[in-house]
């Protein structure tokens, strides 16, 4: 059984129709605000039994009633309105939020959540979980070697990106393609290739290495003087 | 509707892994998010150097276990992760430099550690390539080396075959608490519903760490490396310089690889990596200073990184008294790497039982804001990333250079 609820509009509305007595359904529940006006207007509070007719008492502001539902209630209620725009809004002046309107209320600010995040709630976001699964596809040129300084294989490159690894430096550290003498000079191109291919990307969205120096192998003894 | 996970592992990185990997082991299905690729940032970047010597008493018990882990990882990771237990040279080059040396392996020897002050003759006995200028060291025989990509990758891959979920090139952007516990973690692209989330960001611990309402005292340091072309093995020590200045092994590929690092002075913070022309220089001419056979090798390639450097040098391990829910993995000071096995295990086991086997109490959060250790424990080192006003032993040792 939901609550029966007087607001301070509620007791306005008694006070502008000229009224001197309120009458409380038993056990509703005042609001804080509502509670402040009857005292300042000094209104008295006559306790009607639930559910007891309410159509005798034209000014009751909270109707019990076998009213489920509120939309219902409204149209036929009593008490006059200030504005015809009060319609569109939820009803609180009967003084009951039914379960629906509840409903109703919360359906509506998850839509709105919805649209601000421009998807479903409910739905996992796309994510991009390649290290958990092995995609690797065994082809004929597996045994191509493609590093040529330190003889890595085609195969051993796509291992490794089915092994999570995306970027060519984290090829590079498990495989060793690209760190030899040329540093990549050769290779690099060629592993961002089977990159691209093996995650689906575009040649442009693969970041290349870390460029560093030296360009080409120098004596330990020229760069201390250098 | 937020996917739910055991726990979020924030940072891809070796720990990341490492935790994740231990936690799968225990039946938990956490989940990994890091930004980049697996080891794309200091796990990708660093020297490889698996060491005991030269480290802060309160790391020793974690460093020894690790050593032990290392010995055995090969097999526990189904994979070759190039390990040399072969020591630990330090190199001095003068007479202060040699009693500073001696005083710290005396101080480490009380611990248990294996550790040794060698003369010149026998530092040659030891590693016959060494130049004129070095006067003596320390060798301590059961540190060594690894290839620093392969044990990301061992962990990775184990963890992911235990059916653990790794989202990379995935940020986080958000720790979510509920009445100050862990509640979620929010990332670029998706929701997750948790109530334990593991800061192992390294680097962007700090970052990680204020997405909770916490603060850590550490600041990105930037360390720079190179690396020379293939040679016959020469030896197969990890060796370096007294005061850290560089550091460098031969690979189990042959080429050569060689660290050092800046002071702060000459930090200047950009977006990104910076880049000093001058280091790469700096740290060639120390090598051929030191090992002047090699002055000949080709440097191929140079690289930097960022290490995540905690005032006192101490990594913070452990929960977060202030946010129920949040552990602490992070601020491993450049020297985390050596440890990362072991803090894979400690950090599984405080998550299963609040237990772990060595105990991490003085790695705490909370050692900061009760305002326990910040004395700063450097020995006057380019490492040290204090600010030269707090620390009295930089100060002296930036007069000295």
């Amino acid at each position: 059984m939901a609550h029966v609820f007087i607001f301070a509009q509620q007791v306005k509305q008694i006070i502008d129709d000229g009224n001197k007595e309120i009458e409380v359904p038993e056990g509703a529940i005042l609001s804080a605000a509502a509670a402040d006006l009857i005292k300042e207007h000094q209104l008295r509070i006559k306790t009607t039994p639930p559910g007891a007719a309410s159509s005798t008492a034209p000014t009751q502001p909270a109707k019990k009633s076998a009213g489920k539902n509120a939309m219902v209630h409204r149209s036929t209620r009593p008490i006059p309105t200030t504005g015809s725009a009060k319609s569109a809004a939820p009803d609180i002046s009967s003084g009951q939020i039914s379960q629906e309107t509840i409903e109703a209320l919360a359906n509506r600010v998850v839509e709105r959540i919805k649209q601000l995040k421009g998807q479903e709630l409910d739905e996992p976001l796309p994510t991009r979980e390649a290290s958990t699964e092995s995609r690797q596809i065994p082809s004929d040129d597996d045994d191509m070697i493609i590093c040529r300084c330190e003889e890595i294989t085609k195969g051993a490159i796509k291992d490794a990106i089915g092994n999570g690894m995306q970027t060519l430096n984290g090829i590079k550290r498990i495989t060793r393609a690209g760190m030899g003498l040329c540093q990549g000079q050769t290779c690099q191109r060629l592993v961002s290739r089977i990159l691209a291919e093996e995650l689906g990307l575009s040649l442009a969205e693969i970041e290349p290495t870390t460029a560093r120096g030296p360009v080409r192998p120098l004596k330990l003894a020229v760069l201390a003087n250098s | 509707m937020p996917e739910k996970a055991d726990a979020v592992i924030i940072g891809g990185g070796v720990m990341g892994c490492a935790i994740a990997y231990n936690l799968a082991k225990e039946g938990l299905k956490p989940v990994v998010i890091e930004k980049s690729d697996i080891g794309g940032e200091a796990s990708g970047s660093n020297g490889g150097g698996v060491r005991q010597s030269a480290r802060n008493l309160k790391e020793m018990p974690l460093a020894m276990e690790s050593i032990q882990i290392y010995g055995q990882l090969h097999q526990e990771l189904d994979m070759d992760v190039e390990y040399v237990r072969a020591g630990n040279l330090r190199l001095c080059t003068s007479e202060e430099e040699l009693e500073t040396m001696r005083q710290s392996v005396e101080n480490q020897k009380t611990v248990g550690l294996e550790l040794t002050m060698l003369d010149r003759k026998q530092v040659l006995e030891i590693n016959p390539y060494i130049g004129e200028k070095v006067l003596g060291g320390s060798f301590c025989p059961t540190d060594g080396h690894v290839n620093p990509f392969l044990v990301t990758y061992g962990f990775f891959k184990k963890a992911k075959d235990l059916g653990i979920r790794f989202f990379t090139h995935e940020e986080v952007m958000e720790v979510r608490l509920k009445k100050s516990k862990v509640s979620g973690v929010v990332t670029d692209k998706q929701i997750f519903e948790t109530d334990l989330v593991v800061d192992a960001a390294g680097v962007a611990g700090r970052k990680v760490a204020n997405m909770a309402g916490l603060d850590l005292p550490m600041r990105p340091v930037f360390s720079e490396a190179l690396i020379t072309e293939a040679y016959p093995p020469l030896f197969k020590q990890m060796v370096g310089h007294a005061k850290g200045l560089f550091y460098g092994r031969q690979t189990g590929h042959g080429s050569f690889f060689w660290g050092g690092f800046v002071g702060t002075e000459q930090f200047i913070h950009r977006q990104g990596k910076p880049l000093f022309h001058f280091i790469g220089p700096a740290i060639s001419e120390m090598v051929i200073d030191y090992f002047p056979i090699l002055k000949n090798l080709n440097v191929i390639r140079m690289w930097s990184g960022l290490i995540a450097q905690m005032s006192d040098a101490l990594p913070v391990l452990g929960f977060a008294e202030e946010v129920p829910g949040f552990v602490f993995a992070t601020g491993f000071s450049g020297h985390g790497f050596g440890l990362a096995p072991v803090i894979g295990r400690l950090i599984c086991e405080l998550i299963m039982d609040c237990q772990p086997s060595i105990p991490i109490t003085d790695f705490c959060y909370g050692r900061f804001s009760k305002g326990g250790d910040k004395e700063c424990a450097c020995q006057g080192n380019a490492a040290c990333t204090t600010i030269t006003a707090v620390c009295p032993n930089k100060r002296e040792w930036l007069k000295s250079i």
